[in-house]
């Protein structure tokens, strides 16, 4: 069974929970680490164009991975960092993420949400929570969970979203996906300033991710 | 799966057709399938310095944004602008009209140390 560090850390500003998740994955650590954001803001996807007719009402973050806008302080945030070798369906982009939130979908099973894995046709919009995608997790068509992945030599970071409904606890939740990810993987548990020691990129990574160059970059 | 016997390949999935010095640089068809349907594409800057494995461009395709790799050094002589129109041919026409840019190739880098099409296939799974 492949190793996967498990931690959590304290609500932050954007720009240091996005460079916690670069920091990870140039790292190639495996890794499931939940977050909080200490205002609310939006991350928007690598490519997002910030200018024309995208009018942003709370602070925005440039993510590193892909897709659309995600609005934060509501949501349950997490990221993954996988080597592709790890799991059989990781390498095939689609694939990786129908397994990722299948995981995900067991642990709102055990918490009594009959959640599915989204396999409708995909439709696109800005705004990531509008419709669901192929391979998002729904309950009865409504979408409670979506991510974004930065794929590089090897390893992929999988930044997920999470929308507390249906009465779910944060922390029942949290203990849920930490059930249905020790049924792929072994988990070792850390505590949160030893894994931010360890990130030795982290202040650099800071700056950047606070730097108008990088969010103003498209 | 198309692997084209004339071209060389890299183990990061790019293809180089090389020639007089220069090298046209895209990604092969086994990554285009891999990645899905490509919407965004950032290519390297003209002139750029590229070392074998350096990450100089990336592509977005269901809400990943994928490192693409130089698979030889050189510098960027050109590259393809239509891609910043239509990213389509990347996944419909990887081998030609979706080339990615164009590398004025170091002396020392050789081609030669990159995958035949034979291996590329074996690399990937694909019987030749």
């Amino acid at each position: 069974m492949y190793k996967l560090i498990v931690f959590e850390t304290p609500p932050r500003d954007p720009a240091w929970n996005m460079a916690v998740d670069e920091g990870l994955l140039l790292a190639e650590i495996p890794a499931l680490r939940f977050y909080d954001w200490e205002t609310f803001s939006y991350s928007i996807g690598y490519f997002q164009k910030i200018n024309g007719d995208l009018s942003l009402d709370r602070p925005f973050v440039r993510r590193w991975t892909g897709g659309g806008i995600v609005p934060h302080g509501d949501d349950l945030t997490f990221s993954l960092v996988l080597a592709l070798e790890s799991v059989p369906f990781l390498k095939n982009i689609q694939e990786s993420y129908g397994w990722i939130h299948g995981v995900l979908k067991n642990a709102f099973v055990s918490l009594g949400v009959s959640a599915e894995v989204y396999e409708g046709k995909s439709q696109e919009g800005n705004f990531c929570f509008q419709t669901p995608v192929k391979g998002d997790l729904v309950v009865e068509s409504r979408k409670i969970a979506g991510g974004a992945q930065r794929r590089r030599r090897g390893f992929l970071l999988h930044q997920g979203s999470i929308h507390l409904e249906n009465g779910i606890e944060r922390n029942d939740l949290i203990y849920q996906i930490h059930q249905a990810f020790s049924k792929v993987f072994d988990l070792n548990f850390q505590d949160s300033d030893s894994m931010i020691c360890s990130l030795e990129a982290l202040p650099f990574l800071h700056e950047k991710y606070l730097s108008p160059e990088w969010n103003e970059k498209f | 799966m198309n692997v084209p016997k004339d071209l060389k390949y890299s183990k990061t999935h790019e293809w180089v057709r090389s020639e007089k010095g220069e090298g046209v640089v895209g990604i092969t068809d086994f990554a285009q399938h891999e990645l899905g349907d490509v919407v965004f594409v950032e290519l390297p800057k003209v002139g750029q310095k590229l070392k074998a494995e350096d990450s100089c461009a990336v592509v977005e395709s269901v809400k990943a944004a994928s490192d693409i790799y130089a698979p030889l050094s050189g510098t960027v002589l050109r590259v393809n602008e239509s891609l910043a129109k239509d990213t389509s041919v990347v996944n419909k026409d990887p081998y030609d009209s979706g080339w990615f840019f164009v590398l004025q190739l170091d002396p020392h880098s050789l081609a030669t140390e990159l995958l035949s099409a034979q291996d590329y296939q074996r690399l990937i799974g694909v019987e030749a």
